[in-house]
Parts: structure tokens; sequence; C-alpha cells
């Protein structure tokens, strides 16, 4: 507990037109731990997680990763540091291999430049070889090696969740965020999928995990964050999340004074 | 089991290149090699065209701007201020490509559309700049006489020797854009035409390589420039007009979008192409209406329109998605469900 939080979030804010879909939300994200947000849909779960990987500008607040201020930087200097992200709906290189995607999320880690890689300088080709090993090692990982050589889109949909969660991994990123994993996924699926993310803790990943369900997520989340719209109204471990009046609220639809409402 | 030197497919390749370089001593001046010659400096354009629009999927319509300051800066440079042929010939790619980058970073960031509109603007400014603004670059009839590039004292004047120094360039230069393709800077390019956003945050500068792909490609533009300056007796406006610029999209297309062979087969069918229509309008079945659009250079256009059309309808991959497309059913592994292991996991 003592331990300096990877990820400040402070006072984070993002309005759309005169909607204010993030609401002046704090948290932290501790090194090594799995981190849950949870909210009912349209709570800005989504909304905050692009403003942590850099696709969205706040309207204010802070956001440190490290020991450093990262609200100013872009998408790619944001996965220079160490962040990288997956999507609700699986971004892929769809004309590329699944090998191919995997690389390019190592981008950052590439140093030869561009005279070199024209005139294929001895120092390209190493490169090349020591990455394509690391990238076949993330593909084994996540049980998709037999595929290296397919297109990303001849996947089927839990397959593509999982290469761009290799892609992702590929950059050897500090924190790794992840948007609702589990959607569109069977209940098999879904449990093979707790047991990676928990197998990439152990590899010494931060994890956030966004997600909409609250099932799985209080078995593997070691902390959790539930937002309503656009409000973090807990924050706690699972069983003191669970236990919050407010969030059986949210989630239920249950009114303090005991009515229930049928539209969320 | 014996491993073979080299794979048949390169052999036919190597042996098709030998031929090719054979070619002028069959012909050792007149139509067919100053064919070729041509043939080869489009290829040189197209192949760097070929890693905006086919690798990175920007879709430039001012390319032939670039071409024009690679055979503008050599004629001036040794036209006007005596500076020495191949000294010229090596600054040329490096001004095409700063006009690349000028033009880059003022207009890489816009959409599709409006980058197409902003770069067609720039090709026809510069093109009209030496069409009618007299004085400026030596007007329409162009800067000239130009010089001979020579090599250990031997001019290279006639079409037979400038055959060899362009198709060395293009050897050198498809090895350059392979290169460059399969770098982790080329798949960048190609994260970039395929998903922005998730390029983005795979740690993919996006506007950087955007910028880089056109750059590299305006250099290529400027060596081919050059080529052509030296090649012909006035360096003119007439060859870099936005008609190059789209011509150049076709070839890729018809050849095959990001593939570099693809690149050369459209630019060797778009340069015989002209001579093959009037070829066809010799004949005596062919109706006097239909003969005279096929012989008269002004109605190609239409013809490549046309090719234009057919392909993006029914081969958007060009003609190398033909033999693509029949090699991957020869190695592709059966989609059978057979295939599956009995466990599989999501």
């Amino acid at each position: 507990m003592s331990e300096a939080p990877l990820l400040q979030v402070r006072e984070l804010t993002r309005d759309f037109g005169g909607l204010r879909a993030v609401d002046h939300v704090s948290f932290d994200v501790r090194p090594g731990e799995i981190r849950a947000i949870i909210g009912p849909n349209g709570a800005g779960k989504t909304t905050l997680i692009r403003m942590v990987n850099g696709l969205l500008p706040p309207t204010s607040g802070q956001i440190v990763f490290g020991h450093k201020e990262i609200v100013r930087l872009g998408p790619a200097a944001r996965c220079r540091e160490g962040i990288a992200s997956t999507y609700q709906v699986p971004q892929l290189f769809a004309a590329m291999t699944c090998e191919e995607n995997v690389i390019v999320g190592a981008h950052r880690h590439f140093r030869s430049g561009l005279v070199s890689a024209c005139l294929f300088l001895p120092g390209v080709s190493r490169e090349e070889a020591r990455r394509l090993e690391k990238a076949r090692a993330v593909l084994d990982f996540l049980g998709l090696g037999d595929k290296a050589l397919d297109l990303a889109s001849n996947l089927t949909a839990g397959q593509q969740r999982l290469l761009e969660m290799g892609r992702a991994m590929a950059s050897e990123p500090r924190l790794l965020l992840l948007d609702e994993p589990a959607a569109g996924l069977n209940s098999a699926e879904r449990e093979w999928l707790a047991q990676t993310i928990l197998r990439i803790r152990d590899r010494g990943m931060t994890i956030g995990l966004i997600e909409h369900d609250m099932g799985n997520v209080m078995r593997i989340a070691d902390s959790v964050l539930v937002l309503d719209f656009g409000q973090a109204i807990a924050d706690g471990t699972p069983s003191q999340v669970q236990q919050d009046q407010r969030v059986i609220e949210a989630y239920l639809g249950v009114e303090t004074n005991g009515a229930s409402s049928p539209g969320r | 089991m014996r491993q073979k030197l080299v794979r048949p497919r390169y052999l036919g390749l190597v042996l098709l290149a030998l031929l090719w370089f054979l070619l002028p001593i069959y012909y050792p001046s007149g139509y067919v090699v100053s064919t070729a010659v041509l043939m080869g400096i489009y290829a040189i354009i197209a192949l760097g065209y070929n890693i905006v629009m086919g690798n990175t999927g920007i879709y430039s319509f001012g390319h032939a701007a670039f071409f024009g300051v690679g055979g503008y800066t050599v004629a001036i440079l040794t036209v006007n201020h005596g500076v020495d042929p191949w000294l010229a010939f090596a600054i040329a790619p490096f001004m095409a490509a700063l006009a690349g980058l000028l033009v880059g970073l003022t207009s890489i960031r816009l959409s599709h559309f409006h980058l197409a509109m902003a770069t067609i603007a720039f090709n026809v400014i510069l093109t009209n700049l030496n069409f009618n603004w007299i004085g400026l670059f030596g007007s329409e009839s162009g800067i000239g006489p130009m010089g001979k590039l020579s090599i250990a004292g031997l001019r290279l004047e006639t079409d037979f020797r400038y055959f060899y120094l362009t198709w060395t360039f293009v050897v050198i230069v498809l090895w350059v854009t392979q290169n460059l393709v399969r770098s982790h800077l080329g798949r960048a390019m190609a994260a970039v035409r395929e998903d922005e956003v998730a390029a983005s945050t795979s740690g993919v500068n996006v506007v950087g390589i955007k910028l880089m792909a056109f750059v590299v490609s305006a250099f290529l533009a400027g060596v081919a420039g050059a080529l052509l300056a030296f090649y012909m007796p006035y360096v003119g406006p007439r060859p870099f007009t936005v008609g190059l610029s789209i011509m150049l999209f076709v070839m890729v297309c018809i050849g095959g979008q990001g593939n570099a062979w693809g690149s050369l087969l459209g630019a060797a069918l778009l340069t015989v192409l002209p001579e093959f229509l009037r070829t066809v309008a010799g004949f005596p079945a062919i109706p006097q209406e239909i003969r005279m659009v096929l012989s008269n250079p002004s109605y190609h256009l239409v013809v490549y329109g046309l090719l234009l059309i057919v392909f993006l309808t029914y081969l958007p991959q060009g003609l190398v998605g033909i033999r693509l497309r029949w090699w991957r059913r020869l190695i592709q592994r059966q989609p059978a469900a057979a295939a599956q292991p009995a466990e599989s996991h999501v």
C-alpha cells in the first residue's frame, strides 16, 4: 500500500457540448494490480479510458503516469511512456497477419532509422529477428501460435480480442488498459479470458480493466472503481464495492426509497 | 532434404530481368529502347508513389510536381549555373524531398478528400507557373539545351546507354522500397493505412509516419525527374502536369496497391498502352470513329478512366491480385473443421 501509484488521475473532467461525460473523477492505480473500472452503460468508462490513453483530451484535470504529467501527450507518446490499450470493438490491422499486428505493437522498441531500414543495414535484420521472436512468444502465450501467418480479418471475434491484447502486450507496457474485453464472449471464453488476464498480471503488468458486467470482474480485480453518470460513486475492494448501497442502486435501478425504476 | 539455392519463383524473375537487360542489344536505338527508358523512369515514380498511396493509404494527386522539382533542379543548376551534372543529379532528389516535406507539412493532417484537393492544387500551381509565367523557369519551351551525364568518360547520350543507367536505378529503387516496406517503418505505414487510431495507441506517430512516406516518395520522384531531365533536350513543364499524377494513380491501382511488383507492372503497361492503342487503331476492321479515339492521345484518358473503373470494381487488388489469389489458394490450409484441434481456446 505504501508503494507509489503507477497512475494518478486527479479531478478528470470531460464535457461533450452540454453533457458532462466524466465529472471530476480521481483514482490511483498501484503497480501490479488489476484495477477494474465498472459502471452501467453510459457511465463514462470509455471516455475515461480514452483520456488516459491519449485519444481524447480532457476538459480539465491531471494525469500523472510514473512521475510524469502526461495530460498533454498524444496517444503515441503515451504508448512510448508505457500505456497500451485495447478497444471495445477490436481495432486490428485487418489486411495484416497476426504476427505483423503484434509486431506493430512493439513499434516503440525499434531503434533503426529510415536510412538503415532502406539500405537494410545489418542491425535492422537483427532487431527484426529479435522482435519477431518476441511476437511469436506473445502469440503462443495467448494460444494463437498457429494463427501467426493468418490475416487478422480471418480470426473469430474471440481470437481478434486476444490478438488485440497481444498487440498491446508487445509494447511491453507498464499499464495495460482493456476496454470491455469480455463483451460478446460466451461463458467458456470469459473464463479463459479471466485466466489470461491473471497470467498477464503475473508477468508483472499492471492492468486497467473496464467492464460493464460485474460478474467476472469481482473475482479477478484487486480493486474496483465504480462510475455512474460520469461520477465516481465507489472505490475499494470488490467485496466493499459490492456491498455499497449506491452501487447496488446504480446497477439494479433501486431508488433510495425502495421503488424500482424500470428505465435503468 | 537438400535446400535449393534459388527458389523457383525467384529464378523466373531473375531470368526475366536478364532478358530485359538484353533488350537494348536487339534494339540498340529507336522507339523500343526509348519507350523502355521512359518506362523505367515512370517505374521509379510509381514505386515511390506506391509507398504513399498503396502502403500508407494517402491519396495524393500532386506527385508529378515532385517529379518536376527534380527535373527543374537539374536543368536550372546545370544550364543556368553550370553545376556539374552528377552533382546536380545528386541534389535533385533532396530538393524534391524538401518540396515533399513542405507540401506534407501543410496538407498531411487533412482528410483524404481534402488532401487530394490540396495536392492537385499544388501540382497545378507549380506547372502553371512554368507554362504561363514567362521568365520564371524558362517558360513553356523549357530550359536547355540539357547537357549529358557521363560515366568514366562515357557520355550517356544514346538510348542504349541511358537504358542501362535508368534500369540500374529501377533495380536500386525496387530494392530500397522493398527494404523500407518490410521494415518496422513500413509496417507502421501499413498500420496507419489500416487504422490510424489503433496505430497511434500502438506507439506509431501517425503524422510523422505519413510525412516520412510523403518525403521518401517525393525523393524518389526527384530521382526520376533528374533521370528524365538528362534524357531530354529541354526541360519544360509538359511532363509534370496533373495528368501524370492521375496516371500514377492509375498505374498503382491496376498494378496492385501496396505491391512494388504491381507498381512496376502498372508503370510498364501504361507506358506501352498508347502504343498498343495506336496499333489497334491501325487494324482495318476498326470503325473510323473508334480509330479516331484510339489514335488521339488526348482521348487516351478515356481509356485510363475505363481501366480504372473496371479495376476498382472487379479487381481492387490489381493485376498482382490475380496471382496472389491463386497463390493463396495453393498454400492456404483447408478451412475444414477437421483441421482444428479438438480443444480450442476462445
